[in-house]
């Protein structure tokens, strides 16, 4: 794992940590490049420095510094030597790599009329390891899916608490089928390149066989795109909740094809509330909605309600 | 006199040979020029039509060229593929330098090596442009290339002709 995004660092950062144990950035999540600043790495535990001797420490004192030169070369290497093939990811923030990991960059935003053209002054790159877990979804994929019959499902919850990973895994599942069933034809409209983690259009996780894929497009435009021309049984997407997405959403519906959805909501009621008013309640639109939180110890427990919101299951990840 | 012979008709080929063979330097030196602008054209090209990393492009080309573009490229490719964490720059130049039979001269060559310091960091339209400048300076010097092989072709032949025919007399 740590040499599938090592070799995107600068030649003096990788020789930093070249001294290290590899596996003690087995459990990093984010690694923070700022210029003029400490190197950082995020992980479970909280947020730490890297030494000059690659040593993981709470101390920033004898940390390693980042230098600009140190950025220019990182993002020669993410953007593959042709940081002009990366124009658009550059302006949406962040570039994904092999593996599926996710540069995000920061600096001064060039805007014109508005519209963000692109950034000048890189001053920060934060790397953001991609962890997927196959089989996070084993726990309530039955009461999402009883007997294999197709509902339209919600995850909801907070940000967080891994709505994206398990949708990862729902769309995993239901696209492979089990040993005895065959697989559905899934659509993934995977806006943000979150849950496929494209790098040059070949996806980093695994999102099933018989999985299509747009990336990099608006959600509610890649719904109908998706439809048109892909026949799918389920269309997955992540983060719904504007009107265009609604929309949308009820003419891929009425098409008889099934809906796997996330949405940002803390309760069910809360995700009520979100819903347009022809989505709610018993008659509405998710026949299954899975709710996520983390509790006091940081694990993630889950719920799954019916349309009419009464209890199915609950338990933990 | 079958000797004296045989003697001068040696020493006029061997003179006339060279001077060929510095035609011949000239005119590889000007087609290598050509090649280059080509070749440099057609990584415009692909960069204004596809957008595509530099890697791509040079994979695809590859396979349109003859070497030793083939293999310069596909070098390219591979090492950049290989992401051993190597400045473009550097790879450009090592590649070429390891890749390449030069005719070009000095000035040319540098020229062409230099333009890896240029390529991957910009955007796409300031890396047009600076490609756009770079073909245009090329152009200059493959026009003075050929000028200057124009002019000197005829001299080398003629020194070569007129060496062999002096070396005989002397040796005669």
């Amino acid at each position: 794992m740590y040499k599938s995004w090592s070799v995107i660092l600068a030649k003096r950062i990788r020789s930093v940590l070249e001294g290290t144990e590899a596996d003690s950035f087995d459990s990093v999540e984010e690694i923070h490049l700022r210029v003029g600043k400490p190197l950082a790495v995020t992980m479970k535990s909280g947020n730490y420095y890297v030494s000059n001797k690659g040593k993981i420490t709470k101390k920033w004192g004898e940390s390693f510094i980042v230098k600009g030169q140190d950025i220019e070369e990182t993002l020669e290497y993410v953007s593959s030597y042709s940081r002009y093939a990366y124009e658009e990811e550059i302006r949406q923030g962040f570039i994904t790599i092999k593996g599926g990991h996710r540069v995000g960059v920061s600096g001064e935003a060039v805007v014109n009329r508005g519209v963000i053209q692109g950034l000048k002054y890189l001053n920060g790159l934060n790397i953001r390891i991609a962890r997927s877990i196959p089989g996070c979804s084993d726990s309530f994929f039955s009461l999402l899916y009883p007997g294999r019959q197709l509902n339209h499902v919600a995850v909801i919850s907070p940000p967080g608490c891994g709505k994206t990973t398990i949708l990862r895994d729902l769309v995993r599942k239901l696209s492979d089928g089990t040993g005895e069933e065959d697989g559905y034809r899934v659509s993934l409209v995977d806006e943000r390149g979150e849950l496929a983690a494209c790098y040059q259009g070949i996806p980093q996780n695994d999102v099933g066989r018989n999985t299509d894929i747009l990336g990099s497009c608006p959600k509610s435009e890649g719904m109908m795109m998706m439809v048109r021309s892909l026949n799918p049984q389920i269309l997955a997407v992540d983060e719904i909740g504007t009107l265009e997405d609604w929309d949308a959403m009820e003419k891929v519906f009425t098409c008889g094809i099934h809906l796997l959805a996330t949405a940002h909501a803390g309760t069910y009621q809360e995700f009520q509330d979100k819903l347009p008013e022809k989505f709610r309640g018993s008659s509405g639109m998710f026949q299954r909605i899975l709710s996520l939180h983390r509790d006091g110890k940081g694990q993630i427990g889950w719920e799954v309600k019916d349309a009419s919101g009464k209890e199915i299951g609950r338990g933990c990840c | 006199m079958l000797l004296k012979g045989t003697g001068t008709i040696l020493v006029l080929s061997g003179c006339m040979g060279m001077g060929w063979l510095s035609c011949q330097r000239l005119m590889d030196r000007e087609r290598q020029m050509d090649d280059i602008q080509s070749l440099i054209r057609r990584i415009q090209g692909e960069i204004r039509v596809t957008e595509s990393p530099l890697g791509h492009i040079f994979f695809r080309l590859s396979r349109q060229t003859d070497e030793p573009y083939t293999s310069i490229l596909k070098t390219l490719a591979e090492r950049m593929e290989r992401q051993e964490g190597t400045r473009f720059r550097e790879m450009w130049e090592q590649v070429w330098k390891e890749g390449f039979q030069r005719e070009i001269c000095r000035d040319d060559w540098e020229s062409l090596l230099e333009l890896g310091k240029e390529l991957g960091y910009l955007d796409v339209h300031m890396q047009i442009q600076v490609l756009d400048d770079f073909l245009q300076d090329w152009e200059r010097r493959t026009e003075k290339c050929r000028r200057d092989r124009m002019d000197k072709q005829k001299v080398y032949r003629c020194l070569g002709v007129s060496s062999g025919i002096f070396l005989v007399l002397l040796l005669l």
